[in-house]
């Protein structure tokens, strides 16, 4: 027993001196330990941190200690003598609260079963969730076993799959919104038979023609093409705007006073669409962000981290204990290699340094240049498009998929030739993937917006004026603009997703039998595929954007977005458990969140844009719409709101003027400053206590010479003080 | 707890107190206490409080490809001569700093006890070399060179080393933990579910073959809480059997 009081002694100082001193700090420590038993153990050196410490539950904090259970049991044992006077009422409030507690887990096991995906996530991931702390014990045993038969996939990769199901579930949060304030009430308004307005406009009768209906006998496949191209029987649906009425019913009967105005609906509903989108996207981003600050600003290359939490204890097989050795020798291999780089690369000559920069920012021109043709490419093949949409058959279908084609291909050749240009430019590995991410993603959002820029370019015949002289927009190439541009987005998003599928099945699973059944040197090089996260996750983000872009003229995109999300989750997990090989080089998943976070907020940046052009600048069609009477959409807010009461008016105009606005203004700077102050004593103050702690352990050092130095000149003196 | 028929308090009690005193459920402590007996001789068995040697533990599947299966026999040992044997209680010590609900600062000081390869309360160089052999693996392709590591060891003491004295005390081990989300993988093993425990019981009570005079209490012990708790136990095996 003492040996092991000495060895807990000593783990318990923390300060392992190995000299002559020990004698010394193991009578202090023992001591402090014999009053630890006799006391209330509220601290053990800091070590227990029950909710309640109050003296009705010295067991659990017992079990916080680190004693072994020989001491634990003696320790409870004098406790119990302590006090025997508080047990009756303890135990009642001892019982209570465990009541309370096994109440709470039992809650938390059964909502944990309704969350989505969360075992598969798990699986993925190994346990590296944040909350996984929280997660019941009881329900892991069986992803354990598997996790060590299927290989653990990293943070990184479970982080897509998390991001994918954030996005799953605002798809279909969003479509509730929208089906409940426009889809329902338009079905309602439709089946009661009520007719749209006319047109109150003078206009001429060439502005209200609109005939998308098909004309007499169908061919068989005509179906399916405009099922893809959303043309046809799909045209004139729920699906796209030029569906929807504009229907403002008022009714006054007795005793009920029902009004509900359908173009306001479908305006506000878009504006709010687009808020809840906003303020899901910040709170994410602003959690994502807590735990990146907390964990210290997600280190590229924290050594400690990697070696002090990098082994997983689970219950691996010798197979997959050697893969994980491997990968953390990799790990470090690679952040060892990086750190020479760098010092290598701050101690070249000028010369060098010259010739790198001038070459780095010849690098630079070439991939911008890559990405302007592609631009171009999209908006030629855009324009083509456009004016070739009415021929028939295949041929038709491949030109009003042109955009799309052209913009995936650009997708994935773009970046393919910037990672060889990577090469040459030589920056360290982890500002690589920074600078390939950025380039990836203004190739893909700013392809999209040269797409719908180049449409509205045709709508607004920016070619040809007198096109548009009659009707401010183009009627005769698009009699319903609104839906042309919703047929777009639908295009877009169906066509990624059968890329998707057909990219599963025609290259990756073809890939993985090859490699497997088939060993020469070349499937040695190419290898099994590996789940490469940042494109992917700009995959991801496209698509969302497209959905937003979309929205206010498709309102059913949502719900196929999230029918899509929901398929390509699945697809995704079936590739990277059947054909992916867990990658040597993970993904940080902490500062990876915040960035996945940001470019959604980017892509939601671009279709806000659109969204205001749309409504401000554009005139509605005459001929479909909710819209069709008005001279832009945004003016059926100021004309709604003459009808509002005199005190909803009035209200609403004072939040509008400068003098509720300033002051607002003037506040929210003020709780930002306080904010911005706080945080920045917050960092001072960590700084000094690490100078301090520095400065206490030379203290420490100087002292315990001095000690030594005194040592042999005064024996008794040594006596006298170790009492 | 209700107890069923006449039997003696010591086991009962004995149980109790070991499930109040470690982050373990009774089902856990039960079947830890089946695998513990599985691991001993025959006429160790009836020895009051039996001690099963390094060797035995380290056949358990769980700790067999485990890089630091020494360190933690001989964390958790309270024998005299540090021979890394472990009685039931040190077992029950070891599963409880493993399991799911131990807190981060239980974790965190018996991690640092396992790193701590030569026992003097704090990490030094060559603790933590041997740390980064355990962990690349201790094959010759596998380490890295003197040099790699020498420069590995003095980025990790500039990172974790506050007070520069070389090396890395507990205290600052557990600052570098406590900023990583991920330390909630320190969990060895787990124990099977609750289900089989169930089906064990019913098994049981139908044929009248309990194993161990223990595990006959333990059961009679909670069948009266299992009863609340049925609904989560079927659907919980219905859940898994369903994947």
């Amino acid at each position: 027993m003492t040996i092991e009081q000495q060895r807990q002694g000593l783990a318990f100082s923390g300060s392992g001196h190995p000299t002559d001193q020990e004698s010394l700090r193991f009578r202090r420590v023992s001591s402090r330990m014999s009053t630890q038993i006799y006391h209330e153990p509220n601290s053990s050196t800091s070590l227990a941190q029950e909710e309640e410490q109050s003296g009705s539950e010295p067991t659990l904090e017992l079990r916080n200690t680190v004693f072994p259970m020989a001491l634990k049991k003696a320790a409870r044992q004098v406790q119990q003598m302590q006090v025997p006077a508080q047990f009756n009422g303890g135990s009642w409030k001892q019982k209570r609260i465990k009541f309370v507690r096994q109440f709470k887990s039992n809650v938390r096991e059964f909502l944990y079963f309704f969350s989505l995906w969360g075992k598969t996530l798990q699986k993925i991931g190994g346990r590296n969730l944040v909350y996984a702390s929280k997660q019941p014990q009881r329900l892991r045993p069986r992803w354990q076993t598997l996790l060590s038969l299927t290989g653990n996939f990293g943070g990184g990769v479970q982080s897509y799959f998390i991001f994918l199901r954030f996005l799953v579930i605002l798809n279909f949060v969003s479509f509730l919104l929208i089906a409940g304030f426009v889809l329902i009430p338009s079905i309602v308004f439709r089946s009661v038979g009520i007719k749209p307005e006319s047109s109150k406009a003078d206009v001429s009768s060439e502005c209200l023609k609109y005939d998308p209906n098909p004309q007499g006998l169908v061919v068989f496949y005509e179906f399916f093409l405009d099922l893809l191209s959303g043309t046809g029987f799909m045209e004139y649906s729920y699906l796209f705007y030029g569906y929807y009425n504009n229907s403002v019913i008022v009714t006054s009967l007795v005793g009920s006073h029902f009004s509900y105005n359908i173009p306001l609906a479908y305006l506000l509903t878009a504006v709010f669409y687009f808020a809840f989108c906003l303020i899901c996207i910040i709170v994410r981003m602003g959690k994502a962000a807590r735990v990146a600050v907390t964990t210290g600003g997600s280190d590229v290359r924290s050594y400690s981290m990697i070696v002090f939490t990098g082994w997983d204890y689970g219950c691996l097989g010798s197979k997959a204990t050697k893969l994980k050795q491997r990968n953390i020798y990799y790990r470090l291999q690679v952040d060892l290699e990086e750190e020479r780089l760098k010092k290598h690369a701050a101690s070249l000559t000028l010369c060098n340094k010259v010739t790198l920069h001038s070459l780095r920012v010849l690098m630079f021109f070439v991939a911008v240049g890559l990405i302007v043709a592609t631009f171009l490419a999209i908006a030629r093949a855009t324009t083509f498009s456009q004016e070739n949409s009415h021929v028939p058959g295949i041929l038709g279908l491949f030109y009003t998929y042109l955009p799309s084609i052209v913009i995936t291909l650009g997708n994935f050749l773009v970046p393919l030739l910037c990672d060889q240009i990577a090469l040459l430019e030589k920056y360290p590995p982890s500002a690589t993937v920074v600078v390939a991410l950025l380039r990836a993603v203004v190739l893909r959002l700013v392809s999209l917006g040269i797409l719908l820029f180049t449409l509205w370019k045709q709508i607004m015949c920016h070619d040809s004026r007198d096109k548009c002289n009659l009707c401010h927009y183009n009627h005769e190439d698009y009699q319903c603009w609104e839906t042309s541009v919703g047929q777009e987005m639908y295009k877009l998003t169906l066509f990624d997703l059968l890329v998707s599928i057909a990219l599963l099945v025609l290259v990756e699973f073809p890939r993985r039998m090859v490699v497997d059944h088939w060993s020469c040197k070349l499937t040695q090089w190419v290898g099994r595929q590996e789940f490469v996260v940042p494109s992917n996750v700009l995959g991801l983000v496209y698509g969302q954007t497209v959905v937003w872009t979309g929205a206010l003229f498709c309102p059913l995109l949502p719900l196929i977005n999230t029918v899509k999300f929901v398929i390509l989750f699945y697809c995704k997990k079936i590739t990277l458990f059947y054909n992916c090989r867990p990658a040597l080089r993970t993904f940080r998943s902490t500062s990876s969140a915040i960035f996945f976070l940001a470019v959604l907020l980017f892509g939601w940046i671009l279709a806000l844009v659109v969204m205001i052009y749309s409504v401000a600048v554009i005139h509605p069609s005459f001929a479909c719409g909710p819209f069709r009477s008005f001279f832009r959409m945004w003016k059926i807010v100021p004309e709604s709101f003459s009808t509002l009461p005199e005190g909803a008016r009035d209200f609403l105009f004072f939040i509008g003027s400068q003098a509720f606005s300033i002051p607002l203004f003037a506040i929210s700077c003020v709780f930002m400053c306080y904010f911005i102050a706080l945080a920045s004593i917050y960092g001072k103050s960590v700084a000094m206590l690490r100078a301090q702690l520095k400065l206490a352990g030379q203290d420490k050092q100087f002292l315990v010479k001095q000690i030594e130095k005194m040592k042999p000149l005064s024996p008794q003196h040594n006596e006298g003080e170790q009492d | 707890m209700v107890s069923i028929g006449v039997r003696s308090q010591n086991p009962r009690q004995t149980n109790k107190n070991r499930k109040e005193l470690t982050f373990l459920t009774k089902q856990e402590i039960l079947l830890a206490h089946r695998r513990f007996t599985e691991l001993l001789e025959g006429d160790e068995r009836n020895h009051p409080n039996p001690r099963v040697p390094m060797d035995a533990i380290l056949t358990l599947t769980e700790l067999k490809s485990n890089p630091f299966k020494k360190r933690i026999c001989q964390v958790f040992s309270t024998s005299e001569n540090r021979d890394g044997s472990l009685t039931f209680e040190d077992f029950l010590d070891l599963l409880s700093a493993f399991s799911d609900s131990a807190t981060l600062e239980i974790k965190s000081h018996y991690a640092f006890r396992i790193f701590d390869f030569d026992d003097d309360g704090t990490l030094d160089y060559g603790d933590l070399e041997k740390l980064v052999n355990c962990l690349t693996g201790e094959t010759a392709d596998t380490r890295l060179s003197s040099e790699e590591m020498r420069q590995l060891i003095s980025n990790i003491l500039d990172e974790s080393d506050i007070d520069k004295d070389g090396t890395v005390n507990l205290s600052e081990f557990q600052h570098v933990i406590s900023r990583s989300p991920d330390f909630v993988r320190f969990v060895l093993f787990h124990l099977p579910c609750k289900c089989s425990l169930f089906t064990h019981y019913c098994y049981s009570r139908l044929i009248f073959n309990f194993p161990t005079a223990l595990s006959r209490l333990c059961c009679e012990d909670y069948a009266v809480e299992m009863y609340p708790s049925l609904i989560f136990i079927s659907l919980f095996h219905f859940k898994q059997n369903q994947f």
